[in-house]
């Protein structure tokens, strides 16, 4: 009777999770499955009162084990809560971002334009209408972005470069408008001698509403200096935070004139309305099908930022850090696992005698198991909640901790703190269900007790060698590795080939003790285990991914732990006698070593946890090492040795400007400064000059003029050069000065495209020189 | 009438390459409402044979009938169904359940057996009170000396009414007067129900209580019908 009632409410609990994962949105189903999976323990509960009170009662009957059992289950929540919350709060940042950058927009569009990436506005007008008559398109706005130095006169402060923004009224609304920092919207673009600054800007300046700023910047070789009027103070979002920098905003007429290009536009911002954003692909086709239009190729217009993909591509990068941080969390993870396993083993143990006699008296395997399954329940229940909440705290501080630790771009990710509701459900069922498969896994081990051995609290004894079902345990596991091992193969996939491989050498402790014993049988089993694992064996010629970490943790602590605890009586007796342990310390030590040894299963399980640890902290202490010594050698390559490398736009004499600080800047902690032009130009690599290549291809690339300071104080190692002709790397800097048509190329520059005699490069105000590299 | 049979019983531990014959051939018939001590030597299987006609325990080899059905050929659930419905268990360390009271610890086999609760109190308050505890029925056995808890084994061990009870050294653990209240109590239940009680004991006092006495040695039974006072010399002499 109780077993059909038993079925009848599993089957109504399948039929009703089926239902609704079926059906129901996904949110609403992990909350129906968690609320079922609760309605029908507590329904079997009532068919069980005496069971039920007995696992409530046992919950609270040990004040000291319940404050341990609770620690040891929440662990896993936390870790998996922690996890989602740091992965919402990362997607809270790289969407806040993007929308910041793109206020409105959904995609920028660019080109070279007449070679500095120029458009006249009549040129581009007949495509603007096209792009405008496209579904879903809800405004296209050209404007005018380029880059200036810029000085506060107020407070005398200066930037070497901000971004200046031209604006016409029509593109600030398609983009979105500003949001004064008093709060009101800003709609319109400011009049002719005036400009708007962002928060980020004004901020580092010391600007004010009223401030007069000077802005300068380079037209050909002239350079133009306008005085502006701060008429607002905007606040870095929606326009006011345009592709991310630290901005001013004026008219279109304005910033044409401060770069000498009457009617120049360079950037096309477009705007999709609400459901074309939500999924874009088919009007960002619409678009890209309008700029390949024949009439249209000529202006080689292209996108050149698009919302959805920066997203997206922000989302990828930042996913290597979750991946990273879950693989360690995994550990824990296991070792909670681990955890509760120990304890509800050490549970089991302690009321091995009372339950002993309840088989006795009549309670069958089943209800042994369910009095334990229905302890776990009300553990479960607790410990997801808390673990879930622990894991939000722990969260906010790894998301504190990486804020103060990584420089983002002057980003404070913890800002960004946030999380989903999903997040924390999703962390509560997931640790819900690890807590009650953990549980349910000892009780099997716990119910199958000897009666008699339990009541008088007797150890059960070790499988003898030739214990069948053993055996057949261990060729089916080796089965089963083996099978996981050649779907990994066929798959050519490193984590299932590895896995399956090692899972079929530890099986082979269960299949050999038949034959050698135990000891001779595990200590093979674990070496054969770890072999796969050391450093330089490479078994499988496969890529694998940072899970992988978790596998090689897993097991090597695995197979290392088998191979100490089956060899543990000749390792206690070698310690002895190495530390010549004498007289009454030699009982001491054997006596110290006979508690843990005498219950192999739990000593091994509470190794293994502290083995995981270990392994972890080894690892992150070594990778935190290769960092140390990397970073300061990284920099001091890329630094060439200078403390502060600096750009500006606008030409200026870094000892006038310090000398001019008025102190701000003491010249003496100042050993020297090298000052070096720089430009922007253009790589062209012509087909003759590239093997396979049948058009022409350009690189964008930065050129400096050197001078005999860059390589007299810095340090910057030449890799190759045509040694014949230049004996030292001092010969070689000293014949691009001598030789204009030789250049030094960097290690960012691509040998198959660069390499070779002939290379044209367009260098900015030097355009059309020749040069060649040797 | 026979309540109890086992034809030619053997127990055989194996520990490694050591084997340990506990019962050597064992026949035994024990009537319906019989009060029997099983006495002999430390080591001598009294406790192995209880565990086996019992079937809290498997024997190796043999047969074992209770009412004339054959445990040893039940499997697990159907033997442990058996236990619960016909059968009563007091041992020397009582192993009550800790997180209990009394009443509840007296009710568990009846509501294992799906004994309306209502109907398990009613009958646990009863059995509380046949064995003079009702004054301590909501007590855990945390708080009850060491008679109390043996009487509340007593009451859990006849909750289901059944046939058989058995008692594996029940006053190893009490002083004399206890002990001789605990053997009295089992003795008038005895004579009341009519219930069948297999007592194993070291004590020849409680032995003296029985209506017979099963003397073990080494493995068999040495005298079906033994005497107080040849059992009591082997014990002090043997241990």
């Amino acid at each position: 009777m109780a077993r059909l009632r038993t079925a009848a409410l599993v089957a109504a609990y399948v039929i009703a999770l089926v239902a609704a994962l079926a059906t129901l949105p996904t949110m609403l189903a992990l909350t129906a499955a968690l609320l079922l999976t609760i309605l029908l323990v507590l329904a079997d509960a009532l068919g069980n009162r005496i069971l039920f009170k007995m696992a409530v009662r046992n919950v609270v009957r040990r004040p000291g084990t319940t404050a341990l059992v609770l620690a040891g289950l929440m662990v896993g929540t936390a870790i998996i809560s922690a996890t989602l919350v740091v992965g919402d709060t990362f997607d809270s940042m790289i969407v806040g971002e993007v929308t910041d950058a793109y206020g409105e927009a959904d995609l920028f569009i660019g080109g070279p334009g007449s070679g500095d990436g120029m458009y006249n506005l009549s040129d581009v007008a007949s495509m603007t209408e096209q792009l405008r008559g496209i579904d879903h398109v809800g405004s296209a706005e050209w404007f005018l972005r380029a880059s200036a130095g810029i000085r506060n006169q107020q407070s005398q402060l200066s930037l070497p470069t901000a971004s200046v923004y031209g604006l016409t009224d029509g593109a600030v609304t398609g983009l979105g408008g500003f949001l004064s920092a008093n709060g009101s919207t800003i709609d319109a673009v400011p009049t002719a001698g005036r400009i708007y600054v962002n928060e980020d800007l004004a901020s580092l300046l010391d600007i004010s509403v009223g401030d007069v700023i000077s802005l300068s910047a380079v037209s050909g070789s002239e350079n133009i200096v306008m005085d502006l009027t701060v008429e607002a103070v905007v606040t870095d979002h929606a326009l006011g935070g345009l592709l991310g920098g630290r901005n001013v905003y004026m008219d279109l007429a304005s910033a044409q004139q401060l770069i000498g290009r009457e009617d120049g536009v360079n950037a096309l911002a477009v705007a999709f309305d609400g459901s074309a954003r939500a999924s874009p692909n088919a009007t960002r086709n619409a678009v890209m099908n309008v700029l390949e239009a024949p009439e249209n190729v000529p202006l080689e217009l292209e996108i050149t930022g698009d919302r959805a993909l920066d997203i997206e591509e922000g989302r990828e990068s930042v996913s290597m850090f979750i991946s990273l941080f879950f693989v360690f969390g995994a550990f824990s993870i296991i070792a909670g696992i681990v955890l509760i396993v120990n304890i509800f083993t050490m549970l089991g143990e302690e009321r091995k005698s009372e339950m002993g006699m309840a088989r006795a008296v009549g309670m069958q395997r089943g209800h042994l198991r369910k009095l334990f399954v229905y302890e776990g329940f009300v553990y479960a229940l607790a410990t997801s909640a808390i673990g879930s909440a622990v894991g939000l705290v722990l969260a906010y501080g790894l998301i504190t901790a990486v804020g103060m630790v990584l420089d983002m771009g002057g980003l404070n990710i913890a800002e960004y703190f946030t999380f989903t509701p999903e997040s924390l459900l999703i962390a509560y069922l997931a640790g819900f269900l690890l807590t009650m498969v953990s549980i349910y896994g000892v009780t099997r081990r716990i119910s199958n007790m000897n009666i008699v051995r339990a009541i008088r609290n007797i150890p059960e004894p070790l499988r003898s060698r030739g214990d069948k079902q053993v055996f057949r345990y261990g060729a089916l596991i080796l089965a089963g590795g083996a099978a996981l091992m050649l779907a990994g193969m066929s798959a050519e996939s490193l984590g299932p080939s590895l896995g399956g491989l090692s899972t079929m050498t530890m099986s082979l402790g269960l299949v050999l003790r038949r034959f050698a014993g135990d000891r001779i049988a595990w200590t093979i089993a674990g070496l054969a285990t770890l072999l796969p694992w050391m450093p330089g064996v490479e078994i499988f010629p496969y890529e694998g991914n940072i899970e992988m970490f978790v596998l090689a943790g897993v097991f090597m602590v695995t197979a290392l732990l088998t191979v100490v605890m089956f060899n543990s009586d000749p390792l206690v007796s070698a310690i002895t006698r190495l530390l010549r342990v004498k007289g009454g310390y030699k009982a001491v030590l054997k006596t110290a070593s006979t508690y843990p040894l005498r219950s192999k299963g739990r000593t091994a399980m509470s190794m293994f946890i502290f083995g995981l640890v270990i392994f972890t902290i080894t690892t992150l202490s070594m990778m935190s090492g290769m960092l140390g010594a990397g970073i300061p050698k990284m920099i001091e390559e890329t630094s060439g040795g200078f403390d502060i490398i600096a750009f500006s736009w606008a030409p200026v004499d870094m000892w006038n400007e310090i000398n001019a600080s008025a102190g701000f800047v003491d010249p003496a902690d100042i050993e020297d400064i090298v000052q070096l032009t720089m430009g922007g130009p253009t790589f062209t690599v012509l087909p003759s000059m590239a093997p396979g290549m049948e058009e022409p291809r350009q690189f964008g690339y930065n050129a400096i003029g050197v001078t005999p300071q860059l390589y007299e104080r810095g340090h910057y190692p030449l890799s190759e050069w045509d040694r014949t002709l230049y004996p030292t790397e001092e010969d070689v800097w000293l014949a691009i000065q001598n030789d204009p048509s030789l250049v030094v190329l960097d290690g960012s520059a691509r040998p198959a495209d660069m390499s070779g005699a002939g290379i044209s490069i367009n260098v900015g105000p030097f355009s059309g020189i020749a040069w060649e590299t040797r | 009438m026979a309540i109890i049979r086992c034809e030619n019983l053997t127990k055989t531990y194996r520990t490694g390459t050591i084997t340990v014959e506990a019962l050597r051939g064992i026949d035994l018939t024990i009537d319906k409402g019989e009060m029997v001590a099983i006495m002999g030597p430390s080591g001598c299987g009294k406790t192995t044979l209880l565990n086996c006609l019992s079937g809290i325990d498997d024997a190796t080899s043999g047969k074992i009938f209770i009412e004339d059905r054959e445990l040893t050929a039940m499997n697990d659930n159907e033997k442990t169904n058996f236990r619960a419905a016909r059968m009563g268990f007091v041992f020397q360390f009582y192993n009550l359940l800790p997180v209990l009271t009394a009443v509840e610890n007296a009710e568990l086999p009846l509501l294992i057996a799906g004994t309306p609760s209502d109907e398990a109190r009613k009958r646990a308050l009863e059995l509380i009170d046949a064995v003079g505890l009702s004054h301590r029925a909501t007590q855990r056995p945390a708080s009850l000396s060491g008679g109390e808890r043996q009487r509340v084994t007593i009451a859990r061990a006849l909750a289901n009414t059944p046939a058989i009870v058995w008692a594996d050294e029940p006053t190893g653990d009490l002083d004399k007067r206890t002990s001789d209240e605990i053997v009295a109590l089992m003795r008038r239940l005895n004579k009341e129900n009519g219930q069948t009680f297999v007592i194993v004991t070291h004590d020849p006092e409680v032995g003296a209580k029985c209506d017979r006495i099963i003397h073990m040695r080494d493995g068999n039974i040495a005298n079906l019908n033994g005497k107080v006072s040849e059992v009591s010399a082997e014990i002090r002499q043997l241990g």
